[in-house]
């Protein structure tokens, strides 16, 4: 079995792109930096993709696709369950969370598998370094 | 930046072969052979601490039971609408009181303190005007204060995740602040029972119901206010902040084990490209 490792390489690029985001959410919701935080949050993108890093669901989705915005519950966005069905049946369930700023959306079918857990969110597999 | 990348690119592979057998080449066992492999994977910094605020579980049992004595008014009424539905005389029942102070289900909670955002919005905004203010408490819409959520028996994740930061925003302000309760398991059967809804997950309660002080008062002094730090500073301390750490994860996966042949040749090829 091999054991994980201790350090991480390049660590500087995970820290940079960790202040960006916190930088970003910070000036998420005044009106008079709006365009600073989603600029911020788009380098967040940029930074991660040209560095070949991973990033974790759960950060990636408080980022709209199309402006990025930093989309926090309650100030820039709208978060409702849709059933589009006819049956109205549980399984086809759709969590949309809406930006309030493109009106872009993000659609999680929420109903289709209950006990889905991300792999980020899975401790066999996803384990914490310091 | 290039260059050190690819280094490492290469470097991977050896480390998962020290024990390793002699590789052969064919397409077929490429596919069997996979090594252990750590990716690492930056996390949400926000997310990392649980937020929602602890209740002990008798005090949880005794905010279940108050509740459901209080809703049981509204579902009676509910009964009753089902039942003059199918009867061809259709006079609709009157409302009982709480229905103004209540919202049931996902959608009408998370809508009602979205609404009641709207204050922070402003307030983040810099429309410090009083008046406006005024104007979205006199609405017809109440202020929901309480909320309960039966957070056990929600899944998947995804949709709790909001609650704590929702219900901080929706907050009129530091002192007087949204609750988030949280309720014991089972008690989504029991809400659904006394209620006569199917699968009641979600319950939002205003804070102006005086048939409901009993709650309050039980809620108010037992359940703390959701503190979400990074939330606070935000609305607070203007733009002050203190930056936390990356939160670093490695992800333990496989990859697949190719042929020796590809590596001899990159090693080949330096000490050629040296002689010339």
């Amino acid at each position: 079995m091999v054991k994980p490792p201790k350090s991480i390489p390049h660590k500087d690029h995970y820290q940079r792109i960790s202040f960006l985001y916190q930088s970003s959410s910070l000036f998420a919701n005044s009106e008079k930096y709006q365009v600073l935080s989603r600029a911020l949050a788009r380098n967040v993108d940029l930074v991660s993709k040209k560095t070949v890093l991973k990033l974790t669901p759960a950060m990636k989705r408080t980022i709209c696709k199309k402006c990025h915005t930093n989309l926090i519950p309650g100030i820039n966005m709208k978060i409702r369950i849709e059933n589009l069905s006819k049956k109205q049946s549980e399984k086809s369930q759709v969590l949309v969370h809406q930006c309030n700023n493109c009106l872009e959306s993000k659609r999680f079918p929420i109903g289709k598998n209950k006990d889905y857990k991300l792999f980020s969110e899975r401790e066999d597999i996803a384990i914490d370094v310091d | 930046m290039g260059p050190k990348q690819s280094a490492d690119k290469v470097k991977k592979p050896t480390k998962g072969k020290k024990g390793g057998n002699p590789v052969s080449g064919s397409l077929k066992d490429v596919e069997q052979r996979r090594r252990q492999v750590f990716k690492p994977v930056l996390d949400n910094p926000y997310t990392q601490s649980n937020l929602w605020p602890f209740i002990e579980p008798s005090d949880a049992e005794t905010i279940i039971e108050h509740l459901c004595h209080i809703l049981s008014k509204y579902g009676q009424y509910n009964d009753l609408i089902e039942k003059s539905k199918s009867s061809k005389n259709f006079v609709k029942p009157e409302a009982p009181e709480i229905s103004k102070h209540l919202t049931i289900g996902f959608n009408s909670t998370v809508k009602a303190l979205e609404r009641q955002a709207q204050g922070t919005r402003d307030k983040l905004a810099g429309n410090n005007n009083v008046p406006k203010e005024e104007n979205i408490e006199e609405d017809d819409n109440v202020y929901i204060k309480y909320v309960f959520i039966t957070k056990f028996e929600i899944s998947p994740k995804v949709l709790l995740e909001p609650f704590p930061v929702l219900t901080r925003v929706a907050s009129r302000n530091r002192e007087d602040q949204v609750k988030l309760v949280q309720l014991p398991r089972g008690s989504s059967k029991r809400l659904s029972e006394v209620l006569n809804v199917s699968n009641v997950t979600i319950v939002g309660l205003s804070n102006e119901f005086t048939e409901a002080s009993g709650i309050y008062d039980l809620i108010n002094s037992k359940v703390k206010d959701v503190e979400v730090p990074w939330i606070e500073k935000m609305l607070e301390d203007g733009f002050k902040a203190d930056f936390s750490k990356p939160v670093l994860k490695v992800l333990s996966t496989t990859a697949p084990i190719f042929p020796k042949k590809n590596d001899q040749k990159k090693k080949k090829t330096p000490p050629q490209k040296a002689d010339g």
